[in-house]
């Protein structure tokens, strides 16, 4: 009898710890929804406005734009910043690349297990597309390479580098991955 | 007993159909063309094979400008040969069926596909090729780049043979037997010269980052974590019951 009561309340612990388990993942899926859908909503509303403004100085979570990779089905809102809040919403544009098509190598980070997933799939002429208020640059995939950390030269500008994606490498990992996986593409409107 | 264990079961499975809804995406989006070449074309980048392909764009809620390419073999299957880069074009006679320019290249060339149409719209995507390979065919087919409807396009005399093949009425022309040989045949031209490796020195834009950023995440494990448990805890409970039941 107390071990048949004791195993009832195992079984309702377990079940209460996975239902706040899920209605935690559920949260954070719909935060991230939810921030996905007013930055798309105000890149809409104000690409035609800023088309020809010049370009203002990024804090912190402002919205940079949106960028796809349409073979991948990969469309994710892009917001300043890389640290882990910036992340958990969307992709990060990482602080000090360029901001600009044209100005060089603009450097993107995102979550290996949400947005940047797809990438494992990627390969060389890839088209990337990244939609900012001034309008939509389009790359194409150059190559991929597997770095450690601390290697930030992978950001650094170069001919054919005009746009970086960072993830963590290897892609089904648990815990923090001890390496990035980089994307490398070229502005195709050049 | 029995109702707490039905509010349990309940709670869970609204956890778990919540996670379980999936949106429907549409198909008239992508604009999708299937079509037939009796000769081989160019297109940025790769020369097409005689075969049936599919043109259409790609899934993208803002770029309407990148076409996919598909070769379909004799199964039916289809493998991406390219993702094109496109410009919008615009005709002002509105087609009733794909309508397909062609540019002729140099002698010994294919004929490379310039732009094509989507039936009913008078915006067609142009396709972008290489500076001096677009200065070249301007130079010598200017006055022959004049729209070929797809159904219509063996009576060019440089045209390949191209069909619709979603067409009831098919042309006599079609090569069926080389169906078999469309995917062994396709050309995949060069990739054009890799990005070069930045030059050591170069100055790194990142003046403040010292390290890539942490892009792991730990969504999946939580939410295998959260169906392991709510799976359990269930198959506790019903273990239990059972017992008390027997």
């Amino acid at each position: 009898m107390l071990k048949r009561r004791w195993l009832t309340w195992v079984g309702s612990a377990l079940i209460f710890g996975g239902v706040a388990l899920l209605a935690w993942c559920y949260w954070t899926l719909h935060e991230r929804t939810t921030a996905q859908r007013r930055a798309k909503e105000w890149l809409i509303g104000t690409t035609a406005v800023h088309r020809t403004a010049s370009p203002t100085p990024m804090r912190r979570g402002d919205v940079i734009g949106e960028l796809e990779i349409p073979r991948l089905q990969v469309s994710v809102m892009v917001f300043e910043g890389d640290d882990a809040g910036i992340l958990s919403e969307g992709a990060g544009h990482i602080p000090g690349t360029a901001l600009q098509s044209g100005r060089g190598n603009i450097g993107i980070a995102a979550h290996r297990d949400t947005y940047f997933r797809p990438l494992r799939l990627v390969h060389a002429n890839d088209v990337i597309a990244l939609k900012t208020p001034a309008g939509i640059a389009r790359y194409a995939v150059t190559e991929t390479e597997i770095v450690q950390p601390s290697d930030v030269s992978v950001l650094a500008g170069a001919p054919g580098r005009d746009l970086t994606l960072v993830t963590c490498y290897p892609f089904y990992y648990v815990g923090n991955a001890p390496q990035r996986f980089i994307v490398h593409a070229r502005n195709l409107n050049n | 007993m029995n109702i707490r264990f039905n509010a349990l079961f309940l709670s869970s499975s609204l956890a778990l159909s919540i996670f379980m809804t999936n949106p429907a995406m549409a198909d008239e989006f992508n604009k999708r063309v299937e079509l037939q070449f009796g000769a081989p074309v160019q297109i940025p980048g790769h020369v097409l094979a005689p075969g049936k392909y599919v043109f259409e764009l790609a899934e993208s809620s803002f770029d309407r400008n990148t076409v996919e390419v598909f070769s379909r073999d004799s199964d039916g299957k289809e493998n991406l040969v390219a993702t094109l880069f496109a410009i919008p074009d615009y005709t002002s006679n509105t087609p009733d069926k794909p309508i397909i320019h062609f540019e002729e290249r140099h002698s010994g060339s294919p004929v490379a596909i310039r732009s094509w149409f989507y039936p009913g719209e008078n915006t067609g995507w142009e396709f972008l090729y290489p500076k001096g390979q677009n200065l070249e065919a301007e130079a010598t087919t200017a006055p022959n780049s004049a729209p070929v409807d797809a159904a219509a396009a063996p009576t060019m005399p440089s045209a390949p043979v191209v069909q619709l093949v979603q067409q009831k009425d098919p042309i006599p022309e079609v090569v069926a037997a080389e169906d078999e040989q469309v995917e062994e045949q396709i050309l995949v031209a060069q990739n054009e010269a890799p990005a070069q490796p930045p030059v050591l020195g170069t100055e790194i834009q990142t003046g403040s980052t010292q390290v890539l950023p942490q892009t792991a995440g730990n969504s999946y494990l939580e939410l295998m974590t959260g169906f392991a448990m709510l799976g359990g805890g269930l198959a506790v409970l019903f273990a239990t019951r059972r017992k008390s039941i027997a």
